[in-house]
Parts: structure tokens; sequence; C-alpha cells
């Protein structure tokens, strides 16, 4: 008994090649098996013999699995469903205008999610690239580090490297001076951590030597848009310490790409930075820098407590007890930064997520209307099928005919939605004030597009089919005149699914509305409306600020004025320790310098003590008042007098204000301790605050420029605090403005199904609903008779709904530490909405079947 | 006419086909091949060329008996068609024509 070849070799041959040549390719390789295992072993024989069968394969011998001629079959099956198409013309344009629309909105949203999910990706060390964030004593993180922390971590752990920048403006050019206001001082290893490519210099050694400037390359030609700036000498002009440099061009950097967070216009040696803040390189408390750290690159895996660890216990052998860090992936900046104090987050990670749901759902909704649609046309098409059986075709070549047409319905929709989104691209970025290009999508992802659509068309042309072929065989016979659809159970189900997500969609959309109008409509605890501000960035004006200051309060309409080192909404540039009992732990506040009135000029009162003490006029530093947070965590009854220690120096509390939002909604109030500085600090007051009573605006801004242009020689930025805090609030809206659209998109698709629907309906029982006209039925019989189905899902659909809106609902509004609640009155509006809408199309329907007369409809009984 | 065509190693398939005299098949076409040609091909090839030549009608084909040899395959065995073999005679007729109108200096690289 011979030995024989591989049992799965010989198996995969029988599978895949067809009967007309199955005896001769397997006789043939049978043979030459026996012959190779006298001539080379059985071991090599079986070796070919896997080898002969795996390059067999050919088309011609492929065994098919519907044993017909393909193409003629495709043709034909393509024609039929186009001329199907045409003859349900209003059911083809539901069907394709819902799918059209559901793949151009989910197209819309995929891209948008790509931009965010591709923000910093491009830098190549992504993997061991980490930016350090500050967790101070209380548990708050933040952006903004000492510069020490970078010098700990590379001590602590050997073969970390640090790069840190900081932001300062400049001023650039001698005569006609440019502002740049993304400048970093930035340590010498920049380019090597980073991935910006340097156009034009040394990437190792353009920032090491003092003095050394890069420029991106769309301010080098705006600077110099004739001559190469490369080498040249330009005089730059710092704003926070007021001093004047002699820079020395060393680089030009290409512009950092839209989906970087690092936007840099220019950068310095940080050299220049430890030379000019002598407090920087040694002290704990001058907050500034951001951190990154460079792992080293065989780095395989990082654990993140054993690096909090070993650097909180470093920290405290430093003096610096419950102070830590830990290290964030450069690559979630972007969309994981929303708890961490000045972060850089422009979105989130829940943005992102609750985009994909709406796509999802929207793709979802599109497609069950399909299927709905098609299914519930079946018994017209009940003729062909009976036909095509008596004629003997097989099932699956009548499901081949549905996916086939499915498919034709996707792509098109595909192509219909693509167009869409190419020509509506602009207006929509424009009002969701995004930046999303069709331009970034690469090969990859155009062909994971592409194999989705086909997963769609296969899904949904798959169960369409399915479900036509199953009601084929319920039907035996060729009675093909009384097809009575035994059950929709399944329609009824994709239908309940479809009013589950429609009002699910329109809860979310109501509640992110609340929220929006909730922050916009907030009180605030002072008067933000009528108040303006006018920073001054340049510090050596900032000299002149009571100057300035006087000269606004003499301008008409200007009722009073008042300076302040923050503006509103503040960011809270200055993070520092107060102690108030050496047996107590220090608590973290934000130190604020104002001027005396500051808290007449914008509307605070004060809930305990007295206004700035007449006592420390000249050491005015030494006379503060706190805010109720830091009340709070002083935790005493009486604290007007208390005498404490901050950014060490003793001050005298002399008053609480009453409670104020100083910054947007999005965070919490902290901590803050005002006092009464004077010019010349890093801390001093660079704001002038006016509050204003005219309605001649123009004017207004007239007097005001005239006064500063003799000040300075930059143009004046006129700010109203009601319209700043506004634009805090642009993520929602355009959160708000995406969920809305979108959800009109999905109510809009859903309904159309709900249309084809009910005309099918209506279609199916006319004969009934005309005979109950004739026997004299009411009108409202007739919506009952039509509407009790839909009344039914209807009631399901919200008993499933409700529940899931809540519970998402409240997990989103969590996010938010001031927000408007879940109201269950949200939940009766949206139901009420989805209601009425579906009363509007039924009343629809019915109102042309009223002006039907019944006599031409049962005229062929 | 188009698809009437003879490719070189269809060429060599149908005059293996007419050599071996209504005995031919896979694999001693292939041993044929190998032995007078001296090129070594894989049986899946021979098949493909036998499929093309059976569609122009060059070949035609027939089932032998089975045979333990074979694992319990019958043999489809090949002989050559009346249009085959003209068409093969004709490829060497013209050939010979193109090799009389060489020039003499051919020997050359002979």
């Amino acid at each position: 008994m011979p030995e024989n070849p591989p049992k799965w070799a010989k198996l995969l041959l029988n599978k895949v090649c067809n009967d007309r040549f199955i005896d001769e390719l397997e006789g043939d390789l049978y043979e030459l098996f026996l012959r190779d295992i006298d001539t080379i072993g059985i071991r090599k024989a079986r070796w070919n013999y896997t080898w002969a069968v795996l390059f067999s394969f050919r088309f011609y011998r492929m065994k098919l699995p519907i044993p017909l001629n393909i193409q003629l079959m495709l043709k034909f099956n393509l024609l039929i469903a186009i001329r199907h198409g045409v003859k349900n013309l209003s059911f083809s344009l539901i069907n394709l205008f819902g799918l059209s629309f559901g793949i151009a909105a989910t197209l819309y949203i995929a891209l948008f999610a790509l931009r965010e999910l591709n923000y910093d990706q491009f830098h190549e060390n992504k993997s061991n690239l980490y930016r350090a964030i500050l967790v101070n004593n209380n548990g708050s993180k933040h952006r903004p580090t000492p510069s020490l922390l970078g010098e700990t971590i590379e001590t602590t752990f050997p073969g970390y490297k640090s790069c840190r920048i900081g932001q300062d403006p400049i001023k650039i050019g001698a005569d006609n001076p440019l502002l740049i206001k993304e400048f970093y001082w930035s340590d010498s290893n920049f380019f090597s951590c980073f991935s910006f490519p340097l156009l034009r210099g040394n990437p190792k050694t353009a920032l090491k030597e003092p003095n050394s400037l890069v420029l991106t390359a769309s301010v080098a030609k705006k600077l110099f848009p004739d001559s190469d700036p490369f080498g040249k000498v330009i005089d730059v002009k710092i704003y926070d310490s007021d001093k004047l440099l002699s820079m020395k061009v060393t680089g030009i950097a290409a512009d950092p790409p839209n989906n970087s967070t690092i936007q840099f216009q220019g950068l310095g040696s940080m050299q220049n930075a430890t030379d000019m803040y002598v407090n920087l390189v040694d002290s704990w408390y001058f907050s500034w820098l951001s951190t990154f750290i460079r792992l080293p690159d065989d780095n395989k895996s990082f654990d993140a407590d054993a690096f909090s660890d070993a650097l909180g216990e470093k920290l405290e052998k430093l003096g610096q007890d419950g102070l830590n860090a830990y290290l964030q992936p450069l690559t979630e900046m972007h969309l994981h930064s929303k708890d961490i104090v000045k972060g850089d987050a422009q979105s989130s990670m829940d943005t992102v997520y609750m985009m994909g749901a709406i796509g999802l759902l929207i793709l979802l909704i599109s497609v069950l209307n399909y299927i709905n649609l098609n299914t519930a046309r079946a018994f017209t098409r009940l003729d062909e099928l009976k036909i095509k059986e008596a004629l003997g075709s097989y099932k699956s070549s009548i499901l081949l005919q549905y996916m086939i047409e499915a498919l034709l319905y996707v792509f098109l929709s595909a192509f219909i939605g693509l167009l869409l989104i190419i020509i509506l691209i602009g207006p929509l970025n424009r009002l969701f004030d995004l930046e999303v290009s069709i331009n970034t999508i690469s090969f990859w992802q155009w062909f994971y597009v592409i194999m989705a659509l086909l997963v769609t068309g296969i899904f949904a042309g798959t169960i369409s089919g399915f479900k036509l072929v199953r009601g084929l065989i319920s039907q035996k016979g060729l009675r093909i005149t009384n097809y009575k659809e035994k059950s929709s159970g399944s329609r009824k189900i994709l239908m309940g699914v479809q009013y589950v997500i429609t009002i699910f969609l329109t809860t979310s959309t109501l509640l992110v509305y609340l929220q929006f109008q909730y922050m916009s409509n907030y009180n605030l605890g002072f008067k933000a409306e009528q108040l303006i501000y006018v920073p001054i960035d340049d510090r050596g004006l900032q000299q002149n600020i009571t100057t300035i200051k006087e000269q606004f309060s003499k301008i008409p309409g200007v009722v009073a004025t008042t300076v302040s080192g923050e503006k509103l909404p503040s960011e809270m540039n200055n993070s520092t320790m107060l102690t108030f009992d050496n047996s107590k732990d220090p608590i973290g506040v934000d130190l604020v310098s104002v001027g005396r009135d500051y808290f007449d000029v914008i509307g605070i009162n004060l809930v305990e003590g007295r206004q700035f003490s007449k006592k420390y006029e000249v050491d005015s530093a030494r006379s503060i008042i706190i805010n109720q947070q830091a009340k709070k965590l002083i935790g005493d009854a009486s604290v007007i007098g208390k005498l404490v220690d901050v950014d060490g120096l003793q001050r005298e509390i002399n008053g609480v204000i009453e409670p104020h939002h100083y910054s947007s909604l999005h965070s919490k109030v902290h901590p803050v301790v005002y006092f009464v500085g004077g010019p010349g600090n890093r801390d001093s007051p660079d704001n002038i605050y006016l509050r204003i009573e005219t309605t001649q605006l123009n004017e207004l801004y007239d007097r005001m420029t005239a006064v500063w242009e003799k000040f300075s020689a930059d143009p004046i930025a006129i700010n109203y605090v009601s319209k700043d805090f506004e634009t805090a609030y642009a993520a929602e809206k355009r959160l708000m403005l995406l969920t809305n659209t979108l959800t009109i998109v999905a109510i809009v698709i859903a309904f159309l199904g709900l249309f084809g629907l009910i005309t099918f309906m209506v279609r199916q029982k006319i004969k009934e609903l005309c005979i109950r006209k004739i026997l004299g039925a009411p009108i409202l019989q007739i919506v009952k008779v039509l509407s009790s189905d839909f009344l039914l899902i209807f009631s399901i659909s919200t008993l499933i709904a409700c529940p899931l809106a809540y519970k998402f609902g409240k997990e989103w509004l969590a996010n938010y530490p001031y927000n408007t609640g879940f109201d269950f009155s949200i939940l009766l509006w949206a139901i009420g909405i989805c209601l009425l809408i579906s009363a509007i199309v039924i009343g629809i329907r019915i109102l042309r079947l009223s002006s039907v007369n019944p006599a031409k409809i049962l005229r062929n009984e | 006419m188009k698809g009437t065509q003879l490719g070189e190693f269809e060429e060599l398939v149908l005059l293996s086909v007419g050599v071996l005299n209504g005995q031919a098949y896979g694999v001693n076409i292939l041993d044929n091949i190998l032995e007078n040609i001296g090129r070594k091909v894989t049986v899946s090839t021979i098949h493909t060329a036998l499929y093309r030549l059976e569609k122009k009608g060059f070949v035609s084909s027939y089932y032998g008996g089975e045979s333990n040899k074979r694992g319990g395959r019958r043999k489809r065995l090949y002989e050559i068609t009346a249009i085959g073999f003209r068409t093969l005679s004709e490829a060497k007729s013209q050939r010979e024509k193109l090799w009389k109108l060489l020039p003499n200096f051919s020997f050359n690289y002979a």
C-alpha cells in the first residue's frame, strides 16, 4: 500500500476545482506523486504534491458558487435593477436619497474623526515622546511646569531626555515690527525630539548658542519677502522681560502641520530665557515651561506607576512634598487633556466617540430604511420571482440578484454622497468652524471606506434577499395574485430600531442645546455686560498703565476704570502656595494683582471684611482679598485680619468676595488670592478694564485709539468680556451645531422611510380602506387603521430609547462641573417632536387618500 | 480568425499530442516535453494549454479508464483533430518558407 498525499491538499483541490477538470488534474498529480515516491522519497513527494496543488489554481477550472455564466447574469441583474428603479421611481428616490444623505453624513463625521485622531501622529519618535504634567498636592494637573522638573526627571531616570519650551510673545524687526505670539524659548534638542523639518540650518546646533533664532518659513517670508533671512542678525523685542536682543537667524523651519498641537512661529535658545528670568532656573514655583520627555529608543514599555513613585520620592528629598508629575503620551495631548490646567485641549475623546456614534447610527438608519422599503415592496416583485423559480432558478442566484441590486444602490448613493460632501465641505466647515479636508484621506483609508460600503451593500442585500426568498418558500405554487404577507414582524422591529435611534438622537441634541444655553446664560457673579478690557502685552508699556488708564477714564461714556493681571475669562497664569498654619499643608492658590477698585468696577461685592487696607499703601502686596474657595480651604470661621504666607511674603487677609466665575464654566472655581500690584513685575497688572455706558461705540473706539497711539505703535485691542466668555464655549457651540444638523439628517432619513412604508401600507390596504369609505367610515377610523401599528411600535421604542438617552445624557453632563441637569421634560419634548413629525407624515398620506374616488379603485372587483 | 493562433508552448503541446498518438494525457505530455525538448514545466501549465487547444478545436478529448495508479481517477486522453493537424502543418510550412528566405550568411551563427 503506497503512502498517500497530504489529506488537506487533496481536500483543497476538490473544493477549488470543478467536476470537468478534477479527474484529469487529481489523477495526473497522483501519478506524479507515486513516481516521486520512488525517485525522491515520500517526504519530498508530499511536498511537491502540496506545491503543485497550491499552484494549480486556474480561473477556468474554478468551482463556481453559482453555476451560471457570471457575465451574462450580472448584465441582466443590473438591467432588472435599473428597470425596477425606474418603474417605482418614488420608492427608488427615497431609497437613494436616504442612503446618500446617510453616507454623506457618515463620511463627513469619519473625516472629522480621522482628523482628530491624526493629531501629533506625524512625530517619528511618537511612541517614546511624552509630556510631563505637574500634579499639585491638591491633585490638580498642570501643563506649565518649573524648569527644574525636566532636570529632576533627567537625573532620576538615566537615559531620559527632556525638552522644555516656554511661550513668550516677541516683536521682530526694527522699523516695521512683526508681532509673533507663538514664539517659544526652547532647549537645543527640540529638532531631535520632534519631527519638525528644518529647511535651513543644522537641527543639532540651531538652538544651541544664545541669541539664536529659528523662524518658520511663513514668518521668514513675511519679514524678508525678497532676501534670504538665513544668517542675518535682527532686532527682537521680548514683551515679558522688556528686553531688546540682537538675534541671529540660525534656522528656517517648515510651518508646523495643521494637525500638530505644538504650533510655533519662532523658536529661541532657552539660554536667553534663563538669563532674562532670574527665578526660572532654581524656583519650583515658576511654573511656565512645557516639559517634554523623550524616553530612550530601546525602551519597550513604560511603567507609569513606577515613574510616579520614583519621582515622588526624589521630589520629597528635594523638599517638594506632595508635588509629583506624570507622563502623558504626546499623541494624547490633543484629545486627552481636558482635565489638565492649560493643557491645550482643543477637543476631547468624548466628542470623537459621540460623533462616531452618531455617524454609525445615521448609517444604520439609512440601511434599515433600505431594507424596510425593499422588503415591504417584495410583493410587487413576486411575479418575477415566481417565474424565475418556475424556470428553475437557484435560490442562491435570486439572493445574488438582490445583493447586486443593493450594491448598485449603495455605490450609487456613495457616489452621490461623495459629490454632496465635495460640494458642501466648504460651507459645512464654515458652519462648524472646522478644517476637515477630503484630501487628507490616504489610499488605505479610501480602501476601508470602499470595503465598508461593500459590507453595507452586501448586508442590506442579503437581508432583503433572504426575506424575499423565505417569503417565496412559504407561498407554494403560482398563486401570484392573492399574495398576502403573513407576518411583518421583523419589519416592525427594524422600524422600532429606527424610532429608538431617532428619539435618542433628538434627546441628545436637545440636551446639548440646553447645556449650551445654560452656559451662555449662566450668572457669572459679576457684571460682564458693558465691560471691556484692553490687554497690554508690551512689558515696557506697562510702566505707563496708570497714565493710560487715567486718560481712558476721561473719555465720555467711560464710567469707571481699573486694572488687573488677568483677562476675563482668566487663564490664571500665576499659581503659588498659601501657608496659613505651619502645622498644615500649604494650599495651592492662584495669585492675581488688581487695581484697588477692581471689585467695584467689575461688580463683585464683598461678603466679609472690607476692601484692600490703606495700612499697606506703600507695601500694597501685603493686603489681600480672597475668594470663597480659598476661605473654605483655610477653614477658619473668621479669616479677616489673619496673617498668611503667600508666595513667600506675609500678607493680611482683608476681605472675602462673593462667589463669581472668573473663567468659563468648563473648570471649577479655584482658590484665588487678589492683591494690589504695581508695574514692572511678571505678575503686574497688564489689562485695563473699562466700565462703559454709551451707545456711541464708534466715537468711544476712536477716542480710545487716539489715547493709545500716544503711547504705543501697536494696534489697540478692545475686547468685550461677555463676548470672550461666549467664544470660550465655541467647542460646545460647534458640538451643538453638529449634533443638531446630524439629528435633522437622521430624522429626515427616518421619516422618508416612514413615508415610504405608509405609502406601501396604503397601497396594500387601499381596497379595504375604500370599502370602509363607501360604507361611511369617518376619516378618524381610517387614521386608526393605518396608525395603530405605528403607535404600538412607537410606544415600545419610547420605552427603550428613554432609559438609554437618560443614561448617556447623564454621563455626558458629568463632564461639566456646572451643568443644566437632566430634566425629564427633555424626554417629553423629544417624544413629542418625533410623534408630531410621524403624525404629519401619516396625515399627508391620509389627506391624499381622502380625495381618492373609491369607485375608481374598486372598479376591477 | 482571432483565437485560432497557435502559441509557442501550445505548439509544443499540440505536437506532443500528435507524437503520442491517441495516448496523450497530462503526465506523458510532460515527460515527452522534458525528454525531447528538455523543458521542465508543471502539469497545470500543460492542462491549461490543453484546455485552450480544445477550445480552439485543435484537440479532442475523451475519458480513458480509471486505475489505482491514478487514485481512482480517470485519464483524460487527447488526440489531435484534423483542423489541429492542418494548423500545425501550416505553421511548419510558414516557417520553412521563412527559412528559405533567410540569406546565406546565417551559417555564421549556426
